[in-house]
């Protein structure tokens, strides 16, 4: 799991723990290639709570520039993945705690046609 | 040499005429980090040797590349740094108190960047220290380009100058952990990582980096590396009277040092009274700093000019932190 490649973007849905309202998606094709995407409706909020954070990122399926933020529908199988980066760890860019294998996600429902 | 479509602009200072006011330090600051984020960043820093130096210990952080492999380095803390202190200066200025004087608010600070400032080193009546101003090398093979997985960080073909691309930037830091110097300085504000960029808006108008210009000692030489009839190439590839300080951190800093010459040694005469001291010359003490600096080649067309230099006792003294 490396951060897409030319021509195969990965989509992220980026939140950090010092701007917790703030959400940040992102595209890349690429090891350093991130960028913000443009047109983005991803919003997030985050709560700290009994030693933990509990965060929601929230957008419409279908999102932004189709080429690459990732088009989630109904019916439709995709894969996902986590990462983690502890900052007080100085975890940063590469440094990070990743899910390794793509996760299947599939939304139930039938697609629209 | 350079090729005719990349330049190399380049910096001697000579250490002998630099009276540590910081006029350099505080041109840099109010033309180019005034801004909120930028309070703890000085691009030009100014530390008497012997001494800690700014941030604290750099020498010992890291960074750069030993026999071609870059050597682990690490971010230089807050602390390290010095932060920025907040002054009472209402209190002082416009307090209406005669008795006030100048100082800052809240805890007792512990470090700040020019701390150890004059204390430098020896026993009276032989103590004594120098002053060595420190800017972003613009290094020919710079650790902090190479750190970068974003390549944030461009080295311009037409000057050589480095600088950080802001909008690539997304401040990872390996710059700062990279570079060997530690003139890298983090933005919180911005988030990013900024540092010297050798005026470059000045040279493009053919007007030298401000620090040089403001400079009452006359200090600093600016220049291209290649221009045979400039003073950088004089100094250094001519005459061979400036080096680079610790040219072995692998990345060929482009700021050159002519090495100052230490006074003279005294002893006591039987009242008490400072004398010509019997034996070494000079007062530099030999230390864990020391390596030997240039001595001069063979091939020199210039005896008579290089002979004081030459002879004179920084050539194995502590200021050879200024190193070959
Ligand atoms: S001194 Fe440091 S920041 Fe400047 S070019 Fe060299 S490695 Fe990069
Ligand atoms: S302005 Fe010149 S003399 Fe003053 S500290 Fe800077 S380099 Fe030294």
């Amino acid at each position: 799991m490396v951060m897409g490649q030319p021509g195969a973007a990965v989509n992220a849905w980026y939140w950090r723990a010092d701007e917790p309202t703030a959400a940040r998606e992102i595209s890349a094709e690429g090891l350093g290639t991130s960028e913000p995407l443009p047109g983005s409706t991803l919003r997030a909020n985050g709560r700290w709570r009994s030693g933990r954070w509990s965060v929601v990122l929230a957008r419409s399926l279908q999102g932004g520039d189709a080429a690459r933020a990732a088009q989630l529908q109904p019916g439709l199988d995709t894969g996902f993945g986590v990462a983690i980066w502890d900052g007080s760890n100085q975890e940063r860019g590469g440094i990070k705690a990743f899910s390794g294998e793509w996760q299947p996600l599939s939304l139930e429902g039938t697609g629209r046609s | 040499m350079a090729i005719a479509d990349e330049r190399q602009l380049a910096m001697v200072m000579d250490l002998n005429k630099c009276i540590g006011c910081q006029t350099c330090t505080i041109a840099c600051k109010r033309l180019w980090t005034k801004n909120e984020g930028m309070e703890s960043m000085w691009w030009n820093t100014v530390n008497t040797q012997p001494g800690a130096g700014t941030p604290r210990d750099w020498e010992d952080l890291g960074g750069g590349f030993r026999d071609g492999v870059p050597k682990p380095g690490r971010i230089p803390t807050r602390a390290e740094f010095g932060q920025a202190g907040d002054y009472n200066h209402d209190e002082v200025f416009f307090g209406g108190k005669s008795q006030t004087h100048l100082q800052t608010k809240g805890e007792q600070r512990e470090w700040g960047p020019n701390w150890d400032e004059d204390q430098g080193s020896g026993e009276f009546p032989n103590s004594y220290y120098f002053y060595l101003p420190r800017i972003c090398n613009h290094c020919t093979h710079p650790a902090c380009l190479e750190a970068c997985p974003r390549k944030a960080i461009e080295k311009s073909r037409e000057n050589g100058i480095v600088t950080v691309n802001e909008d690539r930037c997304r401040g990872y830091r390996f710059c700062m952990e990279a570079c060997p110097y530690k003139k890298i300085y983090f933005n919180e504000l911005k988030k990013v990582a900024q540092k010297c960029i050798f005026c470059f808006p000045r040279i493009e108008q053919g007007v030298a980096t401000a620090c040089a210009r403001q400079c009452p000692g006359r200090v600093r030489f600016v220049g291209y590396r290649d221009d045979e009839n400039g003073p950088i190439h004089k100094l250094v590839d001519q005459w061979k009277v400036a080096i680079p300080l610790h040219p072995e951190y692998g990345t060929e800093p482009n700021v050159f040092y002519v090495p100052p010459i230490g006074p003279a040694r005294l002893g006591e005469d039987p009242r008490g009274r400072p004398i010509r001291a019997d034996g070494p010359p000079h007062r530099l003490q030999v230390d864990r700093h020391v390596r030997r600096v240039r001595s001069g080649s063979s091939d020199d067309r210039r005896p008579v000019r290089r002979a004081p230099l030459a002879r004179s006792p920084y050539l194995s003294s502590n200021c050879a932190r200024i190193s070959e």
